[in-house]
């Protein structure tokens, strides 16, 4: 039959192929608008957004922590700091066995180690330091100097400390410090010695044994030898290399912490339906941002270099909300999902008894909950200071997460009906989070409050499902953190 | 802009290719849409969510084949869904009786013999109609348009048959000539019915 009526078929294919009609512009205003062509930004830019800020956060702390941008010192400061060289050709020979200079660190006490006495002695031509402990090898071995630690010695148990606290809570207290044999650390105290700088007379006096180390005290307690305004100049001179610079970079203040830390967070879903079915027309988009309700609890490790740190932790999200349906007398076919892949074109359908508009008298309360689990990375920047034992930051966080648990209703296609759609819920999804805290210390602990904003990046649910809704919160951390 | 070059732009999200392309293709598949649909403002509806998918899925274009059947492919697919959605297509699918078909005045347009054809063809029930277009005008076999429609081949195959016959009717009701050759092979099979 059918090939027979070929003909017909070609003829009446030929009289329609050539008809066109023209649309309305409401045509292509509600595909604009479908397609959010002008307001919305692409996962991938918002991604791009995100990657740039981390990277230039991280560029900013190479930047800002490599010697080299901080060596910078001015040719009218080099003169005035050369004056104070000694004129014994050691400024020739100071770096020589850069190499064998050695940074450390003694608690707030920034110390240079090495086993060049003529790089010493250039630093101590800077005439700015009150203490100078030296050890190692022998050096001068002068009855008159050691008379002179003896003598400071006394001066120290008797004057300056006569509570005889040790050298360390003296520095932190601002006194001068002196530093006598058998306060020295326990380790190989058989070759070291004292040597002292009397800063009233300009000169200093050392012990038999050469100078290795030096301890700032006061005036560079805080910063370090590179930032040091005296030494500087003579750096940016004489360190005219890369080995004696890496070797004066900036001390940063390196540490771990572990976190631990409860989040309580509310916020709001914006629901938006990708393309709406019924009698309702096409793409009926809409945002209903309903409140929600949920708890973080993590545990957080950080490296700190300076300002800057990292993070990385483990994060459990449980978080919910409640809202109204209508019960209606016996379950309704509604449509679910479609997908755009023309392979596999498909409508699904389900069924559901729970309207999202009806009387009042047949109302209930339905509620979503989810439980993730995230693993937030990022970078932290301690912006303000005030004492020692208060602190402000603002992190910057990545945090993946993985749906451990979803029982949650979705709107229908037609918007109708509320569905169970957890089978819907991506598995895999990624936040960016913004926190600022203070942090107090406390003995040895120390305590972080402040305000965390989260922003979800993906749709909760898969590509190929109507609705698509993102999650915003804004919480407040609590956290406990330990120093290591 | 040449046709791969525009769709590449709209692979890159550029809202002019898009609103280009538009133009260049929506006064045919608005055409198409048009012979499924039961009105224009459906055949818009249908339009508009079809350049929606069309643009989501425009990655996998492949660039093998016509642009312009792709597209359309989409558009037939979309059709039927929405006829689906909006239960159209299975309320009316099992309307047979062509005794009791009226044909509004405004079906039967004067202007020019495409615009008659397709008027008499959307004058169809909504089941027949959409059989018909499947088959004599896209090309889908019966066993494709049963599976399209959720129905068997040879309830496709009969519902073809029936429409094809009342759209005769309806040709033949309103001086809708193909031409000569075709018409002389509507009655052909007039008679033979």
């Amino acid at each position: 039959m059918e090939p027979l009526d070929k003909n017909f078929e070609n003829k009446l294919k030929a009289h329609t192929e050539n008809f066109v009609m023209y649309p309305s512009q409401k045509v292509w205003a509600g595909i604009s608008e479908g397609l959010n062509l002008k307001t919305r930004m692409p996962y991938q830019k918002r991604y791009a957004v995100i990657s740039l800020m981390v990277v230039g956060i991280i560029a900013a702390n190479f930047l800002t922590h490599n010697s080299f941008f901080n060596n910078n010192i001015s040719a009218a400061n080099n003169n005035v700091a050369l004056n104070n060289v000694p004129k014994n050709g050691a400024s020739e020979n100071i770096y020589k066995n850069v190499n064998t200079i050695k940074k450390f660190k003694i608690s707030k006490i920034t110390a240079v180690k090495s086993n060049n006495t003529n790089f010493i002695n250039s630093i101590l031509a800077l005439n700015k330091y009150k203490v100078v402990v030296a050890y190692n090898k022998p050096y001068i071995n002068n009855n008159e100097v050691i008379n002179k630690v003896k003598e400071i010695n006394n001066l120290y148990y008797n004057k300056i400390n006569p509570n005889k606290i040790n050298n360390l809570e003296a520095a932190n207290d601002g006194k001068n410090l002196v530093i006598e044999n058998n306060i020295l650390p326990t380790k190989n105290l058989t070759d070291k010695k004292i040597a002292i700088i009397d800063l009233n007379k300009n000169k200093f006096e050392t012990s038999n044994k050469n100078i290795v180390e030096i301890v700032e005290v006061n005036e560079i307690k805080q910063g370090t030898i590179a930032n040091n305004k005296l030494i500087k100049p003579l750096l940016n001179t004489q360190l005219n290399n890369k080995a004696a610079k890496a070797v004066f970079k900036k001390q940063e203040e390196r540490y771990k912490t572990l976190n631990v830390y409860l989040t309580p967070l509310m916020g709001t879903v914006s629901i938006k339906n990708k393309a709406a079915y019924g009698n309702l027309g096409f793409v009926e988009k809409y945002n209903n941002l309903k409140p929600k309700v949920g708890v973080a609890f993590g545990m957080q490790a950080q490296y700190f270099r300076g300002k800057i740190s990292y993070l990385i932790g483990g994060q459990i999200n449980v978080y919910g909300d409640k809202f109204t349906a209508y019960k209606s007398a016996s379950p309704e076919r509604v449509m679910v999902s479609s997908t755009l892949n023309i392979n596999t074109y498909r409508f699904d359908s389900s069924f559901s008894k729970y309207r999202s508009v009806g009387a009042a008298e047949n109302s209930v309360q339905l509620s979503n909950t989810f439980i993730n689990f995230s693993v937030p990375i990022g970078v932290n920047y301690k912006f303000a200071e005030i004492g020692k034992r208060i602190n402000f930051n603002i992190s910057g966080l990545i945090a993946p997460s993985v749906m451990i648990y979803a029982d949650n209703y979705a709107l229908s296609g037609d918007l109708k009906n509320y569905i169970k759609a957890p089978q819907e819920v991506r598995k895999y999804n990624i936040s960016g989070v913004v926190f600022t805290y203070a942090e107090f210390k406390h003995k040895n602990m120390s305590w972080q409050i402040g305000p965390q904003f989260n922003y979800q990046l993906l749709n909760t649910y898969k590509n190929n499902f109507h609705i698509q809704s993102i999650s915003k919160d804004i919480g407040f951390r609590i956290g406990m953190l330990k120093r290591f | 802009m040449i046709e791969e070059t525009l769709i590449k732009a709209c692979i890159a999200k550029n809202a002019s290719a898009f609103e280009e392309l538009y133009k260049r293709y929506s006064p045919k598949m608005l055409a198409v849409c048009y012979r499924y649909a039961k009105t224009r403002e459906d055949a818009e509806d249908m339009l508009q969510e079809g350049f929606i998918k069309v643009f989501g899925c425009l990655k996998q274009f492949k660039f093998l084949g016509s642009f312009e059947g792709w597209v359309r492919k989409i558009m037939v697919h979309n059709c039927i869904n929405y006829l689906k959605r909006n239960k159209k297509f299975n309320d009316t699918l099992e309307i047979t009786n062509e005794n009791s078909l009226c044909i509004p005045e405004d079906y039967i347009p004067s202007l020019i013999q495409a615009k008659q054809v397709v008027a008499c063809i959307r004058s169809l029930p909504v089941g027949y109609r959409t059989v018909l277009n499947l088959y004599a005008l896209e090309g889908y076999t019966h066993a494709e348009i049963g599976l399209m429609l959720d129905i068997k081949e040879s309830s496709s195959r009969s519902q073809y048959v029936r429409a094809k016959a009342l759209l005769k009717t309806v040709l033949a009701k309103n001086n809708v000539i193909l031409t000569v050759e075709s018409q002389e092979i509507i009655e052909q099979l007039l008679r033979a019915n």
